[in-house]
């Protein structure tokens, strides 16, 4: 299998209203990384205003999702996380079957955010 | 929509769409997620015409609208006969949240003609919205049996 390099998430702004708390990555988008041992996930995030950018991961459909990282408002130009199948890793840097990404924001503000995510996969 | 690989095969990075029901072929991606906003002066905005459902080949649809943020403004879904017009107001919405409307071909208030779009129609102050709108065609619908029948 050879390596990729898949936009998880092209460029995309979204804003919301007070009281509307996030929105989750349609399942059809999710990136299945079946076959591939290590990934980075990278993320540039210009604005996250009262929202929290969340890169999350599940081993079966259906099953519970667990937080990989969670982004916010920073002066980074992009932030970076790794994952893999091979130990030694914490549980935030094993590298699941599922992974997706989720806008956790602020229930009593209205929000605003800017992102994208690019997923390099390594067979 | 399918898997961009920007870089080599990329063979088992798969999106997982294979395995839900959510986005069958049965689907239209009407407008991806979108955000706009304008300033009090502003006009309204217009699908472009590459995004229209050209629906004479369904007489219903079920129309999804996600909205994140509206302020000021509404999400008209419309309709008509031709492409140049004249266009009608088959659906309405103005508040966030998950929100449907069905368009019949058939009659009623949701009616549609042929070409569906949708507008952003501001009122005379700084304006703003995030929407996606998904529609759901179907060739008819079951009318409920209301009278006598036969056992």
């Amino acid at each position: 299998m050879a390596d990729a390099v898949v936009e998880l998430q092209e460029l995309l702004s979204l804003r919301g209203a007070t009281g509307v708390a996030g929105v989750i990555q349609e399942m059809p988008l999710w990136v299945e990384t079946t076959g591939y041992t290590t990934a980075v996930v990278r993320s540039e995030h210009p604005m996250l205003g009262n929202a929290t950018l969340v890169v999350e991961g599940c081993d079966v459909q259906g099953g519970a999702f667990t937080t990989l990282a969670a982004f916010t408002q920073s002066a980074a130009a992009a932030s970076y996380l790794y994952l893999s199948v091979s130990a030694p890793y914490g549980t935030a840097e094993r590298l699941p079957t599922l992974i997706r990404w989720r806008i956790d924001a602020s229930l009593v503000a209205e929000w605003n955010v800017t992102f994208r995510l690019m997923l390099v996969l390594k067979a | 929509m399918a898997t961009r690989v920007l870089q080599g095969t990329g063979a088992g990075a798969t999106r997982s769409g294979s395995g839900f029901p959510a986005e069958g072929a049965d689907m239209i991606r009407f407008q991806e997620w979108l955000e706009m906003s304008g300033a009090s002066t502003t006009g309204e905005v217009v699908q472009p015409s590459r995004g229209w459902i050209p629906g004479a080949e369904y007489s219903t649809y079920l129309m999804k609208a996600e909205i994140l943020y509206v302020s000021n403004c509404t999400l008209v879904i419309e309709s008509s006969p031709t492409v140049e017009g004249p266009w009608q107001s088959a659906a309405t919405f103005g508040v966030p949240g998950t929100l449907m409307a069905v368009l019949s071909s058939e009659g009623g208030l949701s009616r549609f003609s042929h070409y569906i779009r949708w507008r952003v129609d501001p009122a005379a102050a700084e304006w703003g919205i995030c929407f996606q709108l998904k529609a759901f065609p179907s060739k008819g619908m079951a009318e409920p049996n209301m009278g006598p029948r036969r056992v």
